[in-house]
């Protein structure tokens, strides 16, 4: 068992690496960046999207010598060309005469030579855009010093605010996971043992509900129900007195909070595990050791729990495992809806703002759950069942 | 009994209903809102004592036009303020002519995060929303009476060159820590703000439009006063001073170095509250990320009100971080926000609603300053890399055809659209200057109004008419006049008011292929691949709403000149001449002689309609019924908060 999980602790960096590339290229290919959003702000200058962008790191500002070295290089029908002159910026030429940097700076917003893209701010300061490989191996560089990087929207290092986040999306999928297999397992168990019993359909009823309603349209009859009853709370993780509270108010007022989200998350992920259950129970009832079993004797429980409970369960442990790397992210919709101030919330934001650092760290953080998942998955099914070896 | 063994779901299902029933009967009852009617004003007099606060008065504020100035009532009783007030009352302290009831906390909502809580950056909406809360800057606008007021300046100069500002500092002014605060700290505001490696758009006003020079700023200790020397006439110079808060010198000294300074990674979202002095009427107490922010009162703060009592009157402010609309007015629904600014028009019904119950006062505060538009590809260029035009023949030819603008313009029924995507809360609009701009609309620019008949002469009279009779016209040399229009997918009035305009444009006998796009990609067609036919979209509008803040759109030069962005030179002779009024616009100090400029800027664009202007929402605000005093609601955002600190709230 030792070896197996060291050779698959081997494969997580080759994983990573496979992982962070392609997250890297698929946000370089989509259009626009972090910095769309403020060059559509009529407010602000091109000189300060520009800087910012280079303290970001997507572009690097061109010194004299490297714009002296550009040589003479045509755009839009005119040849360009920077002189060192010994003033305080080189001298721009615009078809061999001297141009003012406003005037430059107008025609030259952007040019391209040789492939490389280059962008020009109102002083004419001419930048460099950093390439899509360069840019994820100056990443993987620093990432290897375990630095990844600052959040262009928060200005901070990306563990710390995923950290901030982490624990109360924790929260609520665990909360979700514990009512999804308590009582998703029972109910197909049950189910199972006594099929097209009265109670089998309405457990088969619940379980098409369960699979059919998006978990937005849940999430939001939820709201709507506590905002009807007033029962619940409507939304957020805690109420806005929840300081003053003592211990034990403290852990009632977010168990009150807890109760809609993780129900909502739970009873959708229940459906499944129920009619796996509830599958795999049928399929181990019907083999020949469990007639064998009761032709011995066996009580029935003894039947149900010692011989076919331990046989159906194995696929269920494989999706357990499953069910760690969903963790994170699984809850985004109901946390969106219900303002649990969660990590789904904060990816989602980043991805469609291109916040690529906080992005790269979140699918690192994925990445990682999943392998980890997939090997306490397997290391849990050698504890449950002896047939399974691993090598 | 045997039917109840027969049949166990019903029974549990009745059960559980009886019981529902039973449960909601006990809290159904919510208690109601404290109104207090005019007549039992005298019997407030009585009670109006320090110790036991009676029940407030709050004026009743919907139904009005136009939200009026509130007004002082002596009979407020006082209340007690905890935390209390500490020292003593500056000689310079502004008095704010209100009166109000010390105490309570005043919760309202914002979509959206905390980026960064530094106000020398504040990158987001949020982040300069909230800046205002904590820090104060030297003049600021007054979105009740739309103009500039002094702030941590007392007043200010200017000479007769127009090139030298002072502004004199008030006296006395402690920062939330309880030093002093003086000129050193305004000047070492400036200098953060213009400092090179700084990277702000706060610095982008103060920049010499050619020469991207900086003001000189220095201290002149005697008279405590902070001197501006221009190198250029700035009509705005005022609205930039007032973006700038002031931080404390004697906080941030070392993070200002001469080469890459780290003031910027100061005052983050994870900062120590206490590291946030500013001289704002509210202080930080505690941030939780995506949950609340909460202030607590600045106890040094600088202004009292007609009772020479000191401001703020609330005790506690909560701003909930909310992410979805829906879910925020809910809460509105539920009383659990004192207000909702910018109701949404698909909860503008049930506003209504709670207006009628007397739960809360709906407030029509008039046509929106935010304009939406359709916008034709007019870019001659072409595609460095392929060498094609970015708008190809055939469409530069229709798009460039002044008469063919006008025929589209004359074929969208604007009051289509009010009454079918606005349900008739809207006004059809001819410029960017909706009519909600008292300051700057100008009535007289050419309208297009709704004429299809005549558009459909003006194509047929130049020869644009359907040859083959598929329903589509051809132009004079017999290209099937067929192009695209895109909007952003993210907004969903935007796409209903996109297939309006398309069916009206299929009615002139064209053919349109809507389709609604991400917003990133259509920035950045916008901006970089130029590849795009016909573009719907929508400004907003700065504080103050002065069309100098719409420079990056109005200039030929500008990034943001949609029809033909960052041209080397005014690609026309009208461009070139809104340039020079624009240019004008920026040396001349006299309001009106500027707005005769802007007036003829706005003729200009009206004549030529590169862009056509086509409605502008009405705009409305919210407040539970009888709980905040002295609201004065303003069209400006933000539309409620904008004056907190003589905000109060009624105990209940």
């Amino acid at each position: 068992m030792l070896t197996f999980s060291l050779r698959r602790l081997l494969s997580i960096p080759p994983l990573v690496l496979v992982v962070s590339f392609l997250t890297f290229l698929l946000l370089k290919q989509a259009p626009g960046d972090f910095y769309s959003q403020m060059e559509a702000d009529p407010t602000r200058s091109t000189t300060e999207v520009l800087r910012q962008k280079e303290n970001a790191g997507l572009l690097v500002r061109l010194d004299r010598n490297q714009l002296v070295a550009i040589g003479e290089f045509s755009d839009d029908g005119h040849r360009w060309s920077f002189a060192d002159e010994g003033g305080e910026r080189p001298v721009i030429r615009k078809d061999g005469t001297p141009v003012r940097a406003k005037e430059a700076s107008r025609s030259l917003l952007k040019f391209q030579i040789d492939g490389i893209q280059y962008q020009c701010d109102d002083e004419a300061v001419v930048y460099r855009k950093v390439g899509a490989i360069e840019g994820f191996f100056s990443w993987l560089f620093n990432a290897l010093t375990l630095d990844f990087g600052t959040s262009y929207k928060f200005n901070r290092p990306v563990f710390g605010i995923i950290a901030e986040r982490l624990l109360n999306t924790l929260t609520l999928s665990l909360a979700a996971l514990v009512i999804a297999y308590g009582l998703g397992v029972p109910l197909g168990i049950f189910a199972a043992v006594k099929p097209n019993s009265r109670l089998d359909h309405s457990a088969g009823i619940i379980a098409f509900l369960g699979l059919s309603i998006p978990t937005v349209f849940f999430a939001l009859l939820a709201m709507l129900f506590a905002s009807y009853t007033g029962w619940f709370p409507i939304g957020d993780m805690r109420s806005l007195d929840y300081d003053q509270y003592g211990f034990f108010g403290k852990i009632a007022n977010r168990i009150h909070h807890l109760f809609l989200p993780a129900l909502v998350l739970g009873t959708s992920a229940m459906a499944g595990y129920m009619r796996q259950a509830r599958g795999n129970m049928i399929e181990a009832l019907g083999q020949d050791y469990v007639r064998t079993a009761r032709a011995k004797g066996v009580s029935e429980q003894g039947v149900l729990f010692k011989h076919a409970f331990r046989n159906a369960v194995n696929p269920l442990v494989t999706l357990f495992g499953y069910s760690l790397a969903s963790l994170l992210s699984g809850s985004l919709l109901v946390e969106i809806v219900m303002n649990w101030p969660g990590l789904g919330r904060l990816i989602f934001e980043a991805i469609s703002a291109k916040d690529e650092p906080l992005v790269l760290a979140s699918v690192l953080i994925s990445t990682l759950l999943l392998v980890f998942g997939n090997l306490a998955a397997d290391i849990l099914l050698a504890v449950v069942d002896p047939r399974v070896r691993l090598s | 009994m045997i039917s109840i063994s027969r049949n166990p779901l019903r029974w549990s299902a009745l059960s559980f209903l009886a019981i529902t029933l039973l449960i909601a009967g006990c809290t159904a009852e919510r208690p109601a809102a404290p109104v207090t009617p005019p007549g039992e004003d005298a019997s407030n007099q009585q009670s109006a004592t320090q110790d036991t606060p009676a029940k407030p008065r709050v004026v009743r504020i919907s139904k009005m036009d136009r939200p009026e100035e509130p007004k002082p009532d002596p009979s407020q009783p006082v209340g007690v303020p905890s935390p209390a007030f500490i020292g003593e009352v500056s000689p310079d302290a502004v008095v704010v002519d209100r009166t109000g009831t010390y105490g309570g906390r005043f919760v309202y909502a914002i979509l959206g995060e905390v980026e960064t809580f530094n106000p020398v950056e504040p990158k987001g909406a949020t982040d300069q929303e909230i800046r205002a809360l904590v820090f104060s800057p030297l003049v600021t606008y007054n979105n009740g009476k739309w103009q500039t007021e002094p702030a941590l300046a007392k007043n200010w100069e200017v000479s007769d060159d127009q090139l030298t500002w002072t502004f004199f500092i008030r006296d006395g002014i402690r920062w939330a820590d309880g030093e002093e605060m003086n000129v050193e700290d305004a000047l070492f505001s400036f200098q953060a703000v213009f400092h090179p490696q700084i990277a702000t758009s706060i610095k982008d006003g103060f920049k010499h439009p050619e020469t991207g020079e900086l003001p000189e700023v220095m201290a002149d200790k005697e008279r405590n006063a902070l001197v501006f020397k221009l190198k250029r006439i700035d009509s705005q110079f005022l609205t930039h001073v007032g973006n700038v808060s002031i931080i404390p010198e004697h906080k941030w000294r070392d993070h200002l170095q001469e080469k890459d300074p780290t003031l910027l990674q100061q005052m983050t979202s994870n900062a120590d509250p206490a590291d946030l002095v500013g001289c704002g009427p509210f202080v930080l107490k505690q941030y939780v990320p995506a949950e609340k922010i909460v202030y607590q009162r600045n106890p040094h703060y600088w202004k009292v009100d007609s009772r020479q009592q000191r401001l703020p009157y609330l005790d506690e402010v909560v701003i909930v971080l909310v992410k979805d609309s829906n879910l925020m007015w809910q809460k509105f629904e539920a009383g659990e926000l004192d207000i909702f600014e910018d109701v949404p028009a698909d909860h503008f019904r049930e506003a209504v609603a709670m207006e009628k119950e007397a739960k809360a006062s709906l407030i029509r505060l008039g046509v929106s300053l935010n304009s939406n538009w359709v916008c034709f590809n007019l870019h001659p260029g072409k595609n460095p890399d392929t060498g094609e035009p970015f708008v190809d023949e055939a469409k530069a030819y229709w798009f460039n055809n002044l008469e063919f603008r006008k025929a589209v313009n004359h074929a969208i029924d604007r009051d289509g659209i009010k009454r079918t995507a606005f349900q008739g809360r809207a006004t059809a609009i001819w410029s960017s200057i909706t009519p909600g701009n008292k300051s700057w609309y100008h009535a007289g620019v050419p309208k297009y109004p709704f004429d299809l008949d005549k558009a459909k002469k003006i194509l047929d009279d130049m020869g644009w008419t359907d040859r083959d009779g598929d329903g589509v016209r051809e132009d004079d040399l017999g290209r099937k006049i067929s192009f695209s229009l895109n909007t952003n997918v993210e907004n969903n009035l935007r796409q209903q008011v996109g297939n309006l305009i398309s069916k009206d444009l299929v009615n002139l006998g064209l053919e349109i292929n809507f389709k609604p796009i991400v917003f990133n990609d259509l920035v950045t067609s916008l901006r970089d691949s130029h590849k795009w036919d016909m573009i719907l979209l929508g400004w907003g509008s700065g504080v103050p709403p002065d069309p100098a803040n719409g420079k990056n759109i109005t200039l030929s030069s500008g990034r943001l000149h949609a029809w033909y962005p960052q041209q080397p030179e005014p690609a026309t002779e009208w461009e070139a001449r809104i340039d020079n009024l624009m240019a004008m616009m920026d040396e001349e100090l006299d309001d009106k002689v500027r707005k005769k400029y802007y007036d003829e800027v706005q003729e200009l664009i009206g004549q030529n309609i590169p862009i056509l202007y086509l409605i502008a929402a009405n705009s409305y605000a919210a407040s539970q019924e009888g709980r905040i005093g002295n609201l004065w609601p303003s069209l400006l955002r933000p539309q409620m908060t904008w004056n907190l600190e003589s905000l109060w709230k009624a105990q209940p």
